[in-house]
Formats: C-alpha cells, structure tokens, sequence
C-alpha cells in the first residue's frame, strides 16, 4: 500500500466511525474540513468530541493525550482527527510499539 | 442572585424548568460543609480545577463558594481543554469533576502523577467505573470525595470509596417514604420555590434503603428518570415520542452506563423489521438533542 493509499484509508475509517457517532449520518469527503460541530452541533458538542475521542481510539489503537491538545482543533473535523491520528501512528511506528 | 437569594433553574427537559431558590447562608454553609469533607482548610489544597458548569449549583459551589471559603484560586475548565495550564503552579488541587471530566482526566494521568496529592470530587451523575480505574491509575495520590445531593435538598450525603455506602451530611437527616421508599430528606438546606415559604423537608425520587449505623444505599429511582450528564430525561416520554412518530413500531428505551455522561440509553426496537428500525432511527433523529438515544438497535 503507498502512502497516498494509507492516509485515504486512515481518513476512509475515521469518516466512517464519526458518521456512526453522528446517528448513522452519511458524510460527504468532500465536507472532510468542514467543522463537525457544524454538520451535527447538536451531537458533536463536547461530550460528542469525547466519544469521538474513545471511539478513534479504538478503532486505531492508539492513545490520544489531552494534556497539550485542544480538543476543540484536534477532533474539530474529519480532516483534522486524520491529521492527528497519522501523527499518533507515525509515533507508534517510531517507537517500535506497533 | 436577586438581593436575598440564588437562584438555580433546572434544564426543564422533562417538563417546565424549575426554579429553586438558595439564601447566601445556605450556600456559605454547604461550601464550609464541603471544605471539611475534603479536608481542604488549613493549606490541604492549594486550589481548585472545576469542570462543573456554573449555573449548576453543584458547579456554583466548586466554582466559586467553596474556593471562597477556602481562599484558594479556582480555575473552570472545559472537559476538552488541554490540561497542563490548569494545573500549572498547583501541586495539592481539589478537582471538581463529573463523568466527562473523569474521561478527560483520564487521558491525562502522566500530568496528575506529577502533583502531590489531588482531591477528587465527583457529583451530579452516578459515578462510572471509570473512576475506579483513574484512582488506581494514580496510586494513592487521589482521594476521592463523591458527592450525592440535589439541585433542590443540596449536598444529602457523600462516600469516600465506589463501593461504599452513603454517609449523610452532618446537617441532614434522612428516612424512607412509607409506602414507596422514596428518600426524605430533612435539614437547614432545603431550597425553595420563589415565593413560597421555606422548608426544611423535600422528599426525592430516589429509592434508598437506610442502614443501621445511618448510613445509606441508592437503589435507584422511584420511576424511569436518567439523569444524562446531569440533565433529566424521562423515559416514559422519550417512548411516548417515538410512538407519536412511528405508530406502528413498539420501541423500548434501555438504561445504560454511560463512561462520559454516567447514564445513557439504547432503543430497543421489537421484532427485526429492518425498515421499522430505521422508522425508529429516524424519529430518534428529530428528537431534542438529550432525549435522543446511545443507539437504535432491533429487540
């Protein structure tokens, strides 16, 4: 798989697992920047970004560190939990944890 | 605060929001009660990080009384706010927290190993397993005051361990409604409606059993309440709703422990007509954002 490849998959599996928090809503790649809170402010208030926190972690295995990150840029859209997710596994995979 | 009072509005997301009204010594009371239940005076605590809205009474007394009384400064923090620069400069704070924050923190354990001693308080939701997993995480640095009260009686009682029975308040005293077992509750504290007189007992819609030695057990409520991340749904409404929207299904709401709001609850849809369950998931879609359920799933 090239890398172009892994990062489409990486932001395939976390549209897919927002959308589920989101009530089974189907979202559009092309709304992958567009903030979460307003495709679904009602569900992706702060409790909806810490489910979306536990549920990224599950599905990638990795552990997310709020002592530095600002939930509210991190988690804002689908683009940017991709963006944080492929830093976390580039960090795994450097520290040979994978 | 109208000259006399303060005041705290309930959400009204099962019916009309109420209004419940507290005199400033009450407050002042409650927040000197807490302060010995944490053993936070005479430098126990340097300060306090409170999670806690504070509007709430629970957040009002974290947020604002209670480091008053102490003389301590408080920061409110957002459960998705990185923590570092609330805890910056503190190494003994008094944490005010419910099960969001709980998540929260626990995602932050590195940071709170570096402080000497953190005073956990939990309330306004029942506490998660969650909890017990961050006190273990922390190893003897954390102590854990959980709180059980009400926007209308104020602190009831409180536990220092997740298994523990309920102790009450040294200025309350408790008994079980004849007949249902719903929890009274007396004492200096009770709020009031405006413009009605004042009280000193309120009966709750808690189910208690009351021990010998005056300790207490919480079984539940005495209907199909959930308290969701502090805010009260009614589940026998939430079934009503979606019977009004989807005539034909029968749906049946199930309470569930919930790690970031302490109850939640499923939706179960009888029989396995895919389309009926996806009727059903769409009604839940047009429900008010906190009565729409954790999942829809067929019975």
């Amino acid at each position: 798989m090239t890398d172009t490849q892994s990062s489409t998959a990486v932001t395939d599996r976390v549209r897919e697992r927002v959308a589920d928090l989101l009530g089974g809503r189907r979202l559009d790649p092309a709304d992958d920047a567009v903030a979460l809170a307003d495709l679904d402010p009602d569900r992706y208030d702060s409790l909806g970004v810490l489910d979306c926190v536990a549920a990224v972690e599950d599905e990638f295995d990795i552990s997310i560190d709020l002592v530095d990150d600002d939930l509210r840029v991190t988690f804002r859209s689908v683009s940017a939990i991709s963006d944080l997710v492929r830093r976390r596994l580039a960090d795994v995979h450097a520290l040979g944890w994978a | 605060m109208d000259g006399r009072s303060w005041a705290f509005a309930t959400s009204g997301s099962t019916g009309q929001p109420v209004v419940w009204h507290r005199t400033p010594g009450q407050i002042a009371a409650e927040a000197g009660l807490l302060a010995d239940l944490c053993q936070a005076r005479d430098d126990g605590v340097d300060g306090v990080v409170s999670f806690a809205p504070l509007h709430h009474l629970y957040g009002h007394l974290m947020g604002i009384a209670v480091p008053t009384t102490l003389g301590v400064p408080c920061r409110l923090v957002s459960v998705t706010a990185p923590l570092r620069w609330a805890f910056a400069g503190l190494r003994r704070p008094l944490v005010a927290a419910m099960p969001a924050a709980i998540a929260s923190l626990q995602h932050s354990v590195g940071l709170l190993r570096g402080l000497d001693e953190i005073v956990l308080v939990h309330g306004s939701a029942v506490l998660t397993p969650a909890t017990a997993t961050l006190l273990g995480d922390l190893a003897g640095r954390a102590r854990l005051v959980d709180l059980f009260g009400s926007t209308e009686t104020g602190l009831v009682g409180y536990r220092r361990s997740p298994d523990a029975a309920w102790t009450p308040a040294p200025d309350v005293t408790l008994a079980e409604e004849p007949g249902t077992g719903r929890l009274i509750v007396r004492g200096p504290r009770i709020a009031t409606r405006p413009g009605s007189p004042a009280r000193t007992s309120a009966v709750l819609e808690d189910l208690v059993s009351v021990n010998p030695d005056g300790t207490f057990c919480w079984s539940g409520r005495s209907n199909r309440l959930l308290k969701i991340n502090g805010r009260r749904v009614h589940l026998d409404q939430v079934e009503a709703a979606l019977h009004s929207r989807v005539p034909g299904a029968t749906a049946r709401c199930q309470p569930a422990v919930d790690p970031r709001r302490g109850e939640w609850f499923d939706v179960h849809v009888a029989g396995a007509d895919p389309a009926e369950v996806a009727d059903v998931e769409r009604a839940c879609r047009s429900l008010p954002a906190w009565q729409r359920p954790r999942t829809v799933r067929a019975a």
